[in-house]
């Protein structure tokens, strides 16, 4: 067994093995990766079926040991795909207590949406509040709730599930824009009552006393409560990290 | 206990399954999901794997 799932409990019998195998030779004879493949994929499976099977059950075990199953994406490349489907997210549409599975996602998918958001945040109450969720509200896309920093290390490692990228909503709004669709647009074309000559030298004066800190200043159509919002190419949480490497040295 | 592994997955009851897992494991919390699973392509295997609904690696 690899590794990650080493909490799986068995005995396996296989007659092809020769009986009197010394230690260092049985290690990593062709034979034992071949029997560890078989029934890596068997396992991975036999987890999958049981999932369909009953999935409160499943949600309950995926609590104990999701973190195996990350560990393996991370570590097993040819299995990735399969272990991927093992993962189960709250999602926004979902609610808190409700999980689902990325396959579950790409179903619920509107016809021409492909990508799948998501959003970090340390809490699911916290995601839900964020300013960046505020294009989505009153739409009908769904966004992934990731609550747990390595979710996001296995996103942006990772970049695509079926063809769908993953893309954070903290990041480039352009995708989410195309996916809400023209309706949003009027509507914020409508709000932004504010005229030229007031905003182009308030956004001066923004880039200019923060010129060390951002890139570029622009008006935003995708809030609707908040005045102003940060975004970068990276997430929030991928920001504090790099922080930490940092300090760390 | 005999060897369960080698037997037909039907002439093996639940009770016997439960009672393996526990020897195997030593402990009495029951597992969550089994597998008897039996091959001989593309190599010969005959085996018991349990999937247990716990672990302590906190």
């Amino acid at each position: 067994m690899p590794h990650y799932l080493r909490f799986v409990k068995g005995v396996v019998d296989c007659e092809d093995l020769p009986l009197n195998i010394s230690r260092e030779n049985y290690q990593d004879s062709g034979l034992i990766t071949k029997l560890r493949n078989v029934l890596t994929r068997r396992v991975i499976k036999l987890i999958d079926d049981e999932a369909k099977r009953n999935a409160d059950k499943y949600a309950q075990w995926y609590k104990e040991f999701g973190n195996f199953i990350k560990e393996g994406i991370a570590v097993d490349q040819d299995n990735k795909d399969s272990l991927f489907k093992l993962l189960r997210f709250n999602s926004v549409n979902m609610g808190e207590n409700k999980s689902m599975s990325l396959d579950d996602y790409v179903d619920k998918m509107k016809e021409g949406q492909e990508k799948i958001y998501y959003i970090t945040s340390a809490s699911y109450k916290g995601a839900l509040t964020s300013p960046y969720m505020e294009p989505f509200k009153g739409s009908d896309l769904d966004v992934l709730v990731l609550v747990n920093n390595v979710d996001e290390i296995l996103f942006s490692q990772n970049s695509e599930f079926k063809g769908k990228r993953f893309v954070s909503i903290e990041t480039s709004f352009d995708d989410i824009q195309k996916d809400l669709g023209k309706q949003s647009e009027i509507d914020s074309m409508e709000r932004s009552r504010l005229p030229d000559e007031e905003v182009s030298p308030f956004c001066l004066w923004l880039k200019n006393s923060l010129k060390d800190k951002i890139a570029k200043v622009s008006i935003s159509k995708r809030l609707k409560d908040t005045p102003a919002i940060i975004s970068g190419n990276m997430s929030s949480s991928m920001r504090m990290m790099m922080q930490m490497m940092e300090t760390q040295g | 206990m005999g060897a369960i592994w080698y037997r037909e997955k039907r002439e093996v009851t639940a009770d016997e399954y439960e009672r393996f897992f526990e020897q195997l494991a030593n402990t009495k919390i029951p597992y969550k999901y089994m597998l008897h699973y039996s091959t001989d392509v593309p190599i010969s295997i005959k085996s018991v794997v349990y999937i247990p609904s716990t672990h302590n690696e906190r």
